[in-house]
């Protein structure tokens, strides 16, 4: 909270030098009675600047040990926070001595080099934070920069221009009112550069709608749209009583008292965007708190048949109404009067109903990310888990057939069925942490910590594969099935997990070298088959082999092949088999961008499987890389 | 003088303020989220198992990181610290090391404590187990 009140206080008075230096340059006025307000709100900002510096270096060095210039030096030296402030720090400096010899000197080059400089000094107020952050695009980067200097041109702007308004007796109205209207032009640009900068950043550090509401970073951000929002309508009612007011009779007082209350909403955007710029960016957080008891869902509600006088039935017929009669007022002749808000409000409020009528049940999980990542190690823990905690209901695979299910009021939920889709792994967590929908499935936070359940959903997602993953062969498939990662062994340390082979397809190959004689020649034959049309088609070749196999045909090895074993042994279903922890012989071919598209049960010469495998990968090698979350699926 | 029409005046423009304002708070009053891990890849892993024990703890984040400024550890689950330290390599901005001490077979913790470029602290630990042989 310090670094961001810091923030606020040291943008504070360089927006309203900026403003007082520009305003007068838009009606071309002397300006000389700003000079010293402009001369002490530069130097004040100048002096902020070291606290700021002090208050940073505080929260990188951490008590007893002391922020003096011993330690502050090479925090400034050595670190991209330390250099960008320096920068940002030198460029305030220079402002502060612009424009304290603005007050001995009238140059209008010193005055217009005083206001691009003051300029710059917003622009960088972003620089000793996100900005600095190289794991963001470098155009996202440059979009901070953009959206502090537009903002801040604006908010400073506004606030001279109230009080220019404030200190106007004396001159003429028309005077007034052409300032408000070159003004108006400049805040249109200005809030026009906010909006589209503003999408540019929300993009990266917002990442998803539900973020919006399901972090905090999010709610302050929406927070500061919905003030931006009644900005832009006072915005709105002083253009118009600009352009429909004549000259003559310009109230510069009235514009002065409406344009503080726009200031006083723009006050408070200022101190939410300084807090925010502090604070752990949406789409980095991995604990999330969604607040409502629904969410939109158009793929889960798709197909669903509402009953009649059910909520969601009448929450659309309400929305559907509102947005009739949105319309209506507009064309209804006696409503003319009221339709500039009416029909706003109906659509809006409308809106809203419609998208709450296709919404499903939500919980404050609902969008949490997993603390475990997709991994096959995962999976083989959560599947341990789930054969000790779940398969009395659930059964072995998912399918709802344990020995307990008939028993139940409630049947448990096929894990296997395409309704499992609809819900996020968030559902999924709430459930295993707090019991299920229908009340019958217990809670099981206090047996799994929080890592465990996050394994169990990671072993029920690869569950959800195995309905169609039975008919998966050497023909290929869409990409659908993700491959889950694990760890390889890399001398180099270079390939250390399997993602890290991403950029070309690989064929994993698993196979149990236990077999003896003609069995055992076969088999070898195959691998031999495997490893040399791997090689021939340029692809990697991962081998999880066990037993005696020939070490001429091992390639890249897991450094825990029990694991990944058991984790691909879910997916390797065929129709009309049982299912069996052990992987005999099974090649599957894992696409540049980590999807699981094909499967070769076993190679032999004149089965032209090399040769449809050469074909698999030459195809996609052609196909766009495709970026996976193994974090956040 | 005559006024712009009374339905958007000053007062009004107030109580859209402090609306907005109370709206906004009664929005923001959820418990807050954690803090976040940047963390992006570890060697070992979270909940790795392994046969020998490392000699280097290796640390990936998803942005550049500053070593003077960062602390790695390595401590047994009764907080005993066996090893500190934070070495980056200039060619590699985004990762950091510490050596590690001969481990027995047990549970371990690793701690990390890391200046982002941005000037963020990210904070964070996590487990792995080196298996008995």
């Amino acid at each position: 909270m310090e670094i961001a009140l810091l923030r606020f206080f040291e943008s504070l008075p360089s927006a309203l030098a900026v403003g007082l230096l520009l305003l007068p340059r838009l009606i071309g006025e002397d300006g000389a009675r700003f000079k010293p307000a402009v001369a002490f709100l530069a130097g004040v900002r100048a002096i902020l600047g070291f606290f700021l510096i002090a208050g940073i270096a505080r929260t990188i060095i951490p008590p007893p040990k002391p922020i003096d210039l011993a330690s502050l030096l090479p925090l400034i030296a050595s670190t991209v926070v330390g250099k960008a402030w320096a920068a940002s720090q030198i460029l305030s400096l220079v402002f502060a001595a612009l424009a304290a010899a603005r007050l001995f000197r009238d140059s209008v080059w010193l005055d217009r080099a005083t206001l691009w400089i003051g300029v710059a000094v917003i622009a960088v107020v972003s620089v000793t934070g996100h900005a600095a952050d190289d794991s963001l695009p470098v155009w996202t980067q440059l979009s901070f920069l953009l959206h502090t200097s537009a903002a801040l041109t604006w908010f400073g702007g506004l606030l001279g221009l109230v009080w220019w308004m404030a200190t106007a007796r004396g001159k003429p109205p028309e005077v007034a009112r052409r300032l408000a209207e070159r003004w108006s032009l400049v805040a249109k640009i200005a809030m026009a550069l906010v909006a589209v900068s503003g999408l540019a950043l929300a993009w990266e550090t917002v990442g998803s709608f539900p973020n919006l509401l399901a972090t905090a970073y999010g709610r302050w951000l929406t927070f500061k749209l919905a003030l931006l929002c009644a900005v832009l309508l006072i915005a709105l009612a002083l253009a118009r009583y600009v352009t429909r007011q004549p000259a003559k009779a310009f109230d510069a007082d009235w514009y002065g008292r409406v344009g503080g209350a726009e200031a006083v909403l723009g006050l408070a955007l200022l101190f939410v965007a300084g807090w925010i710029a502090v604070i752990t960016p949406a789409a980095h957080e991995t604990e999330l708190y969604w607040p409502l008891p629904f969410r939109p869902s158009w793929a889960a509600t798709w197909g669903y048949k509402v009953p009649m006088w059910s909520p969601a039935w009448w929450w659309g017929v309400v929305g559907l109404a509102l947005a009739l009669a949105a319309a209506a007022v507009w064309w209804i002749p006696k409503a003319f009067n009221w339709r500039r808000i009416a029909t706003p409000i109906a659509a809006v409020v409308g809106f809203i109903c419609v998208i709450v009528s296709l919404s499903v049940e939500a919980y404050p999980d609902t969008y949490n990310d997993p603390t475990v990542d997709y991994t096959a190690e995962s999976v083989f823990r959560g599947q341990a888990n789930f054969q000790a905690l779940c398969v009395s209901c659930h059964g072995p695979m998912g399918a709802a057939d344990g020995p307990m299910a008939k028993d139940l009021k409630v049947p448990p939920a096929d894990l296997t069925a395409p309704h499992v889709g609809n819900h996020t792994i968030g559902d999924i967590f709430h459930w295993l942490t707090h019991g299920g929908q229908s009340g019958f499935m217990p809670a099981f936070a206090e047996q799994l910590g929080v890592d465990d359940r996050w394994d169990v959903i990671n072993f029920l997602l690869v569950l959800s594969y195995t309905d169609r993953s039975r008919f998966l062969g050497p023909g290929g498939i869409i990409q659908w099935m993700i491959a889950p990662d694990f760890a390889l062994i890399d001398p180099a340390d270079q390939f250390t997990t399997f993602y890290r082979l991403r950029g070309t397809p690989t064929l994993l190959s698993f196979a149990r070298c236990h077999a003896q004689g003609e069995e055992a020649k076969a088999l070898a034959a195959s691998l031999e088959l495997a490893k040399e049309g791997a090689k021939s088609a340029g692809a990697h070749h991962v081998t999880v082999y066990q037993g005696d196999c020939p070490q001429g045909v091992k390639d890249r090895e897991a450094v825990h092949p029990k694991e990944v074993e058991g984790a691909y042994s879910v997916i390797n279903r065929y129709p009309n088999e049982f299912y069996s922890g052990e992987i005999a012989e099974a090649h599957f071919l894992i696409d540049r961008s980590g999807y699981v598209r094909a499967r070769f049960r076993h190679f032999s010469p004149d089965d032209g499987g090399v040769a449809r495998l050469s074909a698999h990968v030459a195809a996609m090698a052609k196909e766009p890389l495709v970026t996976i979350n193994l974090h956040s699926h | 003088m005559k006024s712009y029409p009374s339905s958007l005046n000053l007062a009004v423009a107030t109580r859209i303020a402090a609306v907005a304002l109370a709206c906004g708070a009664l929005s923001l009053s959820v418990r807050p989220a954690l803090a976040h891990s940047f963390l992006v890849e570890a060697t070992p892993s979270s909940k790795d198992h392994v046969a020998t024990p490392p000699k280097t703890v290796k640390l990936r984040f998803g942005g550049g990181v500053e070593p003077p400024y960062s602390k790695l550890t390595i401590e047994t689950p009764d907080g005993k610290v066996l090893a500190e330290g934070a070495v980056g390599k200039p060619d590699k901005p985004r990762e950091l090391s510490v050596d590690a001490p001969e481990l027995a077979p047990g549970r371990y913790i690793v701690r990390y404590r890391v200046l982002s470029t941005d000037g963020h602290i990210v904070e964070g630990n996590y487990e792995f187990t080196v298996d008995a042989k």
